[in-house]
């Protein structure tokens, strides 16, 4: 119960965060996408169910909140959730830089997908795609640093979430 | 031993991905009168007030770093803007200048009566989160009189439509959005075309006959119709380039910038009350 409501916490909060003090900081015309963090830190932490069911909660409100095509981002942050979950298993690396590089890989993903997807209802262009997916890779890289180690550290003070090899 | 949670997260996530499919199909089709759109409703009314309290108190920051993220090109606008007032500081103005000059801003800052609408004033709190959507939430809602489609302005021109309305808060679609489109003329000939957003590039405006004669440099404003959204004659931008009509587009594409800073908005205003248009077209020296 604590575990749900500091996962609700980490929602309510990042999206706050996300579409009033990032939102202003946009940088080539992108801005970082917090809520993509959060869903890898609670990836690596807690595995892919929890964070697919926390992608899933986390792009659902995100897309009520100012979406025109509600439920993309809810996908997207599922998929990712569950694919980096899984994909913890076989990072050995405890590396700072690793989990950065992952961070930026995902988040260069998640730009991708939903790009993809939105694309099927002409929202979404390749060139936008081309040159926003990078930006907002290179810039969530920029952000890790500072929510990754927070929520991470969050969640391990509740507790363990059994652990299943994928 | 370990099939069971495997075979359960597999199921969950199953579960998510049938359930965000029909969440988009939902919305695809039902738009914002069904159950989505409703659940849209409650978000905006619920994150609506904890976004205008946090946004009050991290706007000063964020447009701290802002201003830093932006200072190559602060600097350079500083520069140009600083020859530009020495250029105007060498004229000499005459009294009509001068006045003239004021009665200009006045009409910007006044462009709700220019049209000849009813606005009610509000405040930005909150900016789109996600990089594919262009919207802002505005602190007016029903209760203020604001409905959905309803057009919305600055002082420098067109800004967006209202996309969704709660009690006290509404969600706007930027003319920069993608889904954007809007009924628009060129001022200096009245060619009209519809005006599609791209993101962040530059507005692109399509006129709706082949040969139409545009411009860089052209103002471009919202053309009124009946049932239309947007009031006839609010400035939206300024035509910035033209790529003339090839064996691919048989109409030329023409970028606009818009005259709203639509990355800094601050307050708007919102028209609730706009003229009626005339049934048809007055006719060139007509009575």
């Amino acid at each position: 119960m604590r575990r749900t409501l500091l996962l609700g916490a980490i929602i309510v909060v990042s999206l706050v965060l996300e579409s009033t003090l990032l939102a202003h900081l946009r940088v080539g015309g992108v801005h970082a996408d917090m809520l993509v963090i959060a869903v890898i830190a609670v990836a690596m932490v807690d595995g892919p169910v929890t964070a697919a069911i926390f992608g899933f909660a986390a792009g659902l409100v995100s897309d009520l909140l100012f979406a025109n095509q509600v439920g993309v981002s809810a996908l997207v942050y599922t998929v990712i959730g569950f694919g980096m979950g899984v994909g913890r298993f076989y990072v050995t690396s405890s590396s700072t830089l690793v989990h950065l590089l992952l961070a930026g890989a995902a988040s260069f993903a998640s730009v991708w997908l939903a790009g993809l997807v939105l694309r099927v209802f002409d929202l979404s262009s390749w060139d936008f795609l081309v040159r926003t997916a990078p930006l907002v890779a290179l810039y969530n890289l920029l952000l890790t640093p500072l929510v990754f180690p927070p929520v991470r550290a969050l969640l391990e003070r509740l507790e363990p979430v059994p652990t299943v090899r994928w | 031993m370990y099939d069971r949670p495997r075979r359960r997260g597999r199921a969950v996530l199953a579960v998510l991905l049938v359930a965000a499919v029909v969440v988009i199909t939902l919305d695809f089709r039902e738009g914002r009168h069904g159950p989505v759109g409703r659940l849209q409703d409650v978000a905006v009314a619920v994150f609506g007030p904890v976004q205008r309290a946090t946004g009050d108190v991290l706007r000063p920051l964020g447009d701290f770093f802002g201003g830093i993220a932006q200072l190559g090109r602060l600097r350079g606008e500083n520069r140009r803007l600083q020859d530009e007032v020495s250029g105007l500081r060498a004229q000499q103005r005459t009294y009509q200048d001068v006045l003239k000059e004021n009665e200009r801003l006045r009409g910007a800052l006044s462009m709700a009566k220019r049209c000849g609408c009813r606005t009610v004033g509000a405040s930005v709190v909150a900016t789109s989160a996600s990089n594919f959507q262009w919207a802002v939430t505005i602190d007016a809602g029903a209760q203020q009189g604001i409905a959905a489609d309803m057009a919305v302005i600055d002082a420098s021109g067109l800004v967006g439509r209202v996309s969704k309305v709660t009690a006290d808060y509404s969600t706007v679609l930027l003319i920069s959005d993608p889904s954007s489109g809007v009924a628009a003329s060129v001022a200096r000939n009245k060619a009209p075309g519809i005006l599609r957003g791209q993101g962040e590039q530059a507005l692109l405006f399509e006129p709706v006959r082949a040969g139409t004669d545009v411009r860089p440099g052209d103002s471009v404003v919202t053309q009124g119709y009946q049932g239309g959204v947007f009031p006839a004659g609010i400035p939206i931008g300024g035509v910035a380039r033209v790529d003339r009509a090839s064996a691919q587009s048989l109409v030329a594409k023409v970028a606009v910038q818009p005259y709203a800073d639509l990355a800094a908005l601050d307050v708007v205003a919102v028209v609730v009350a706009k003229p009626t248009p005339p049934a048809t077209l007055p006719t060139k020296g007509g009575s």
